[in-house]
């Protein structure tokens, strides 16, 4: 019998998905850094030759790369690898999704569970979530096709699995698994270090991996993790309960959450803000700052794509990945100045902060803000 | 604490009529072409397809093989000499009209929708 929530591949998907993430490293690594240096030394040139001027802006970058080859190529096998992840998961998942369903429900009902789950009568999911395959997850992060359904989160962990393997990191296991949950407590403990967090809540918690990272970070909180799609929540109980980690889950929506104000001393999200609105972006850390204790931090961390750190065919490639691969708001909230959003939101300037922080190779934008003590 | 079996029960009719469950958003393209003539991003994709199958062939070949090894079982010519039966060989014969499905099958169900 299946004992834990997780995605679990056998020799031959394994390999398939081994092949799709080293495919996507390919791409994403070889292909871009030639595309990257036809445009340093034969586009770019060639345009100013001939423009007698620099090219400038985005839109000029897309004309003098349209028709491309090169570019083409990039395209259709971004696109492809895209297509290949999706189908490379929902094979393991296909297979194991009945066992997992009834492991799910053991543990959702077994009496010495450590935590709760809290699900709604109706999908507190909206527009843009409800609406768009965020990554061009067929069927989104919210379809349901069975009682108690899991099989959005587990594709979706089988994706991030992927990519942890295809960069050599935790091979074959679940080692490193909560890294990024790890590195965010760090960060909280290097940007507040007075707080000592009794209660603690991750919004858009997904498969609750990083959510984990938290209670193994500060065991004496209490740690919530919420998130708008069902299977995610679902998923996300049954993994801690597998680990044996006393975590409540709940389905709610970030910006209009059941708790009473001042509820929790550490707020944090991670790669949640690029899959909302520009609309939602105020709502949510307008609830941030209701939620947040005097004393406390609220720590969000996203993609680091805001268009004055990039050059302009990484902005070109970005820009592609918003029109044809599944990723609708990169580009809404690299334009936002999140500081400024914070301080909308309630923060006092002095105390609001937009900064990047570096893991190993990999550079994070961090946003977010102190409540003053009473 | 809530009552965790209680709150993840039942699900109720909701979003599309024709199925109970949460219907998901509405399905995006999965043969968008980029190249001037799309014909060139579907054999792209079909080699890229197949070179992938090779590689779990590979990978599988290499994991039998290493365990035979550890067995003692394996022998050299074995496989050379190794005749299928009935069974084996429909299944095998099933298995590559499959391949040749995956790797055509969306070519031909993509060109089969143009005017």
């Amino acid at each position: 019998m299946t004992t834990r929530i997780g995605f679990s591949p056998i020799h031959d998907e394994a390999a398939r998905q081994a092949f799709v993430g080293s495919l996507k490293g390919y791409v994403n690594f070889g292909v871009e850094t030639e595309l990257a240096t036809l445009f340093d030394q034969k586009i770019a040139p060639g345009h100013r030759q001939q423009a007698g001027k620099d090219i400038a802006t985005l839109d000029e970058a897309e004309s003098a790369l349209a028709g491309h080859p090169l570019y083409a190529l990039w395209a259709s096998l971004t696109f492809h690898s895209q297509n290949l992840m999706w189908q490379s998961v929902q094979e393991t998942t296909d297979r194991t999704i009945d066992a997992q369903v009834d492991r799910f429900e053991a543990l959702a009902a077994a009496p010495d569970r450590q935590g709760c789950v809290s699900l709604r009568d109706k999908p507190v999911v909206k527009a843009p979530i409800a609406t768009t395959e965020i990554h061009r997850q067929p069927g989104g992060y919210w379809r349901e096709q069975r009682p108690n359904d899991l099989e959005a989160a587990l594709n979706y962990s089988g994706t991030v699995d992927l990519y942890r393997n295809a960069k050599g990191m935790g091979v074959g296991g679940k080692i490193g698994s909560d890294s990024i949950g790890q590195f965010v407590a760090g960060v909280a403990r290097k940007y507040a270090p007075d707080l000592d967090p009794k209660t603690i809540l991750d919004m858009g918690c997904g498969t609750g991996e990083q959510t984990l990272g938290y209670k193994r970070a500060f065991p004496g909180a209490a740690v919530t993790g919420i998130d708008c799609a069902r299977p995610f929540v679902r998923f996300a109980h049954g993994l801690a309960e597998s680990e044996g980690l006393a975590l409540d889950f709940a389905e709610m929506d970030a910006g209009k959450t059941d708790f009473p104000d001042e509820s929790f001393d550490l707020i944090v999200s991670i790669i949640m803000f690029h899959e909302t609105t520009k609309a939602q972006v105020g709502d949510i850390l307008s609830e941030c700052w209701r939620l947040l204790r005097p004393g406390g931090l609220v720590l969000h961390l996203d993609v680091p794509y805001q268009p004055d750190r990039m050059p302009l065919i990484k902005q070109v490639m970005n820009h592609w990945q918003v029109r044809h691969n599944g990723e609708p708001f990169w580009t809404g909230f690299a334009d936002l100045d999140m500081k400024q959003e914070v301080i909308a939101a309630g923060f006092d300037a002095d105390l609001a902060f937009a900064t990047y922080e570096a893991a190993g190779p990999a550079v994070y934008h961090f946003f977010g803000g102190r409540k003053a003590h009473g | 604490m809530a009552d965790s079996k209680a709150d993840s029960g039942e699900i109720e009719p909701q979003i599309g009529s024709e199925t109970r469950f949460p219907a998901g958003p509405k399905p995006g393209e999965r043969d968008t072409a980029f190249f001037k003539d799309p014909m060139t991003d579907h054999l792209l994709r079909a080699v890229v397809t197949l070179a992938m199958e090779t590689s779990v062939t590979r990978e599988r070949l290499r994991t039998l093989e290493a365990l035979l090894e550890k067995a003692g079982s394996l022998e050299a010519g074995n496989a050379d000499n190794y005749q299928p039966d009935a069974a084996e060989a429909a299944y095998r014969a099933g298995q590559r009209s499959k391949l040749i499905d995956d790797i055509l099958g969306p070519i031909v169900s993509r060109l089969a929708r143009e005017d």
